[in-house]
């Protein structure tokens, strides 16, 4: 499966129980950055399907409680979950290349 | 680090990730340069435009955004590489380059590109660095959104100053804007719509001290003149001579237009009054294997289309530059004679 779509209510389930590591793009719309960095995380999306992690995105104008939880103050913000806790979080703009590396240290 | 092979010399290095440094990698990889492009954000400035209508070739407008995400796209397509750092200084050591990085990085190579722009300008002041993105904010059309609620402090008197506390007033119940002149000077439309608003509380003739804070922003430090701070009615019962004030933020967003950031390259090109990197009508600097493009040139106009024609310029110089020196023929004629 491709790119999932997180949000306040499928959070806890999708996110926080989840088995395997999850990675979280929080972006919104209006934000330039992430709209550069949408495409990429997709494409991963598409890599990375069955091989022990969730990708997705969260929009956090439409769900606004997860972005608040954890603080997010400026998008895009990446985060990275493993047994129900941010094992990693990076914020901005990011390469393909440093993404796949830190995907690969969180499913290693 | 990864990707980058330790030691590799690089062709050439675009520093900046904006339309010129992509269309300069875009030009130097197709002509089979190893190319590698370090910016410290992607995009540049366009991404602050949602409706570009002066880019030939796209009838329909397109935000800054996604024409930079083809931008970027369609250089590393043509074998450009990537890294998200910034560029602290650019060094010529005998025939070549040192590239060194804030993230402890050296790179080299045998040509560089400068194309990293403009950048907001920053309040130089404790605590700002420490907080960028976790609650100093440089964009307020990027950043905004996500203090909704909460209350904030615009600092700057710039047209971009103006409209982002306007923004912020309509989301959230309380904006200080903070400005050193006892004025707002610029569209008077945006002056009298903060006059107007209930909201913002203009503070004219305050500098910013510090931001200060644990984890996130708490308070924002201002020093205000005589007059002001004697109107506020706060003034300090310490040793300061004007006395301070601090006033209890979520968010700053620093809003005080842009610069022209040359210390990387201080020394090495020749920079005009305005600090824009002076170049040629073939995009060289004044050190020879150093090609600039861009808003950081001394160029009147910044725009896209004319940021990109100048990349593409860069580019081909570099191969031409690079054929010279390696004692070749240049291969680039001019293309419209046979």
């Amino acid at each position: 499966m491709s790119e999932h779509v997180f949000t306040d209510d499928n959070f806890q389930k999708e996110v926080l129980e989840s088995k395997v590591p999850v990675l979280v793009d929080l972006w919104a719309p209006w934000c330039g950055p992430c709209r550069m960095l949408g495409p990429i995380v997709e494409e991963l999306a598409k890599e990375y399907a069955g091989k022990g992690i969730t990708i997705g995105k969260l929009n956090v104008d439409e769900n606004p409680n997860t972005a608040t939880k954890y603080h997010v103050m400026s998008i895009p913000t990446l985060l990275f979950f493993k047994d129900g806790e941010v094992a990693e979080q990076m914020v901005g703009m990011q390469t393909r290349e440093a993404l796949k590396k830190k995907i690969d240290e969180l499913i290693g | 680090m990864s990707e980058i092979e330790k030691g590799k010399m690089w062709d050439v290095i675009v520093v900046g990730g904006g339309a010129a440094g992509f269309t300069a990698a875009l030009y130097a990889s197709r002509r089979a340069l190893a190319t590698l492009v370090i910016a410290k954000d992607v995009g540049g400035q366009a991404l602050l435009t949602q409706h570009i209508e002066n880019y030939p070739g796209f009838i329909e407008t397109i935000s800054g955004s996604d024409l930079l995400a083809k931008f970027w796209r369609q250089a590393e397509k043509h074998g450009a590489t990537t890294e998200i750092d910034e560029v602290i200084r650019i060094e010529k050591s005998s025939d070549e380059f040192i590239v060194r990085t804030k993230q402890g990085r050296e790179h080299q190579a045998k040509s560089v590109i400068l194309a990293f722009g403009m950048t907001p300008k920053d309040m130089g002041v404790p605590g700002e660095e420490k907080f960028s993105g976790k609650g100093v904010h440089y964009c307020a059309t990027c950043d905004a959104p996500l203090y909704k609620g909460k209350t904030v402090a615009v600092v700057g008197g710039t047209n971009g100053a103006m409209d982002a506390a306007l923004f912020l007033a309509k989301i959230c119940p309380k904006v200080y804007l903070v400005h050193n002149r006892a004025k707002l000077v610029g569209d008077t439309n945006l002056v009298a719509q903060i006059a107007a608003s209930s909201v913002i509380q203009f503070l004219p003739e305050h500098t910013v001290k510090e931001v200060k804070g644990e984890k996130f922003v708490t308070t924002l430090v201002l020093t205000g003149s005589p007059s002001t701070t004697a109107t506020a009615g706060q003034a300090s019962s310490g040793n300061t001579i004007f006395g301070d004030e601090e006033l209890s933020v979520d968010g700053v967003f620093v809003e005080m237009g842009h610069v022209i950031k040359t210390e990387c390259v201080k020394g090495l090109v020749e920079l005009d009054a305005t600090n824009a990197v002076v170049v040629n009508a073939r995009m060289a600097t004044s050190c020879a294997g150093v090609f600039a493009a861009g808003d950081l040139t001394d160029a009147d106009y910044k725009q896209v289309v004319i940021s990109a024609g100048q990349g593409a310029i860069a580019g081909l110089e570099v191969y031409k530059y690079l054929q010279r020196k390696a004692g070749k023929k240049a291969f680039i004629t001019n293309d419209w004679t046979t």
